[in-house]
């Protein structure tokens, strides 16, 4: 796995099925930029497990993310049913513990985008911290294997987002492995500037 | 232990029956029933497989499902059904359907391809206690120490190998192998 300083210039020199871990404060924020910055003929689908699907559109739309080919699935939780917010399709699940709920209505969102010709789709997930909060370490992992594999498969992007000070550092270790590279955020440590 | 070896096919038309085991036979044991009574009889830890019709005499195949679970928790089920099912079913426990008229090439990759899925399965198990292992290393020594360390190298070693190894099973993931995987994920980080 390399690391990167900045998610802007990463993103752009990413090989298509690539899975990238964001971490640090703000890290939800990176990607929603990573979002923002969908190409014209690529979509873009969110996972949302802290924000619900209003309050991230509203952060996207700040951002000036393009919405006529966003599709969201709200893992939050709420007790909203509406199907679109301002036109963005939603699909909700009852928590962020339903990982299979998650995989299937990702897919099904997909295969609409494919439908509908956009060859390429890049997927936010905000984020990690949450899901490690309601499921179990084990289940992440064969989650994140699973779903960074599909990503490599169907030749998109994928950016998730983490916060590892809320993690112990064997869980942080074991969810790494998963990712192709990691973008540090707010870190001058390594000496070539932060983000 | 389910060895990827055998098939159980469930389906009361004796023709279809005949002609679904002649295409499996060059590579896979097969068993028959013509009922869900009957299946379950015959259905042991050593089928990795089932083929299910939807509609049986006697008890739909939907009805079957959560007990040949029970019998043989790590099997997989195909469902032949005459009216494709919404993708949602797969959340429900089957593995993958056909539909009718099912033909050979349909038939022999859905086998094959559920037995890669178990398969992969199982490597995914050794992955996951093999990066616990690593992790706990990383933990009680300094970067410097791991970089000589024969234990972690070893355990690296094994990684990348079971990853080559799963990458051999799946070379590519579809939406049917990212559902069922994550639906049968293991709950517990003891249960491995």
């Amino acid at each position: 796995m390399y690391e990167a300083h900045s998610l802007h210039e990463s993103l752009s020199q990413f090989d298509s099925g690539t899975s990238a871990l964001v971490t640090g404060e703000g890290s939800t924020g990176r990607v929603y930029d990573a979002l923002t910055e969908v190409a014209e003929n690529e979509a873009a689908i969110l996972i949302t497990t802290d924000d619900d699907a209003r309050t991230a559109l509203a952060a996207l739309s700040e951002r000036g993310m393009p919405t006529d080919r966003l599709a969201i699935v709200d893992a939050t939780g709420g007790d909203r049913n509406d199907t679109t917010v301002e036109g963005v399709p939603v699909r909700r699940l009852s928590s962020p513990a339903d990982l299979t709920g998650i995989s299937l209505e990702f897919s099904k969102l997909l295969a609409g985008f494919q439908d509908s010709g956009y060859e390429k789709v890049r997927v936010g997930f905000a984020s990690l911290s949450t899901l490690l909060m309601y499921a179990e370490l084990r289940t992440v992992f064969r989650f994140l294997h699973v779903f960074s594999s599909r990503i490599r498969s169907a030749e998109l992007l994928a950016v998730f987002a983490v916060n590892p000070g809320m993690h112990e550092p064997k869980t942080m270790s074991t969810i790494r492995t998963v990712f192709d590279c990691e973008v540090r955020i707010g870190e001058g440590v390594q000496g070539t500037g932060y983000v | 232990m389910a060895t990827e070896g055998t098939v159980l096919i469930v389906e009361d038309e004796t023709e279809l029956v005949e002609v679904y085991a002649h295409w499996l036979a060059d590579r896979y044991e097969v068993r028959t029933s013509t009922s869900g009574t009957a299946a379950l009889d015959t259905l042991d830890e050593s089928v990795g497989v089932v083929l299910l019709d939807r509609r049986l005499p006697g008890g739909s195949g939907d009805d079957i499902l959560p007990k040949i679970r029970e019998r043989a928790p790590g099997v997989r089920v195909a469902m032949v059904t005459a009216v494709e099912p919404d993708f949602d079913i797969l959340t429900m426990g089957f593995d993958a359907y056909l539909t009718k008229p099912v033909d050979r090439e349909e038939l022999v990759s859905t086998v094959n391809r559920l037995v890669s899925r178990s398969a992969y399965s199982e490597l995914e198990r050794e992955l996951f206690a093999l990066v616990s292992k690593r992790a706990v290393l990383e933990g009680s020594k300094s970067p410097h120490a791991l970089e000589s360390n024969e234990e972690m190298q070893s355990v690296n070693a094994r990684i990348a190998s079971i990853r080559e190894a799963m990458d051999d099973e799946l070379p590519a993931v579809d939406d049917d192998d990212l559902v069922t995987l994550v639906r049968d994920a293991p709950r517990c980080s003891r249960d491995v």
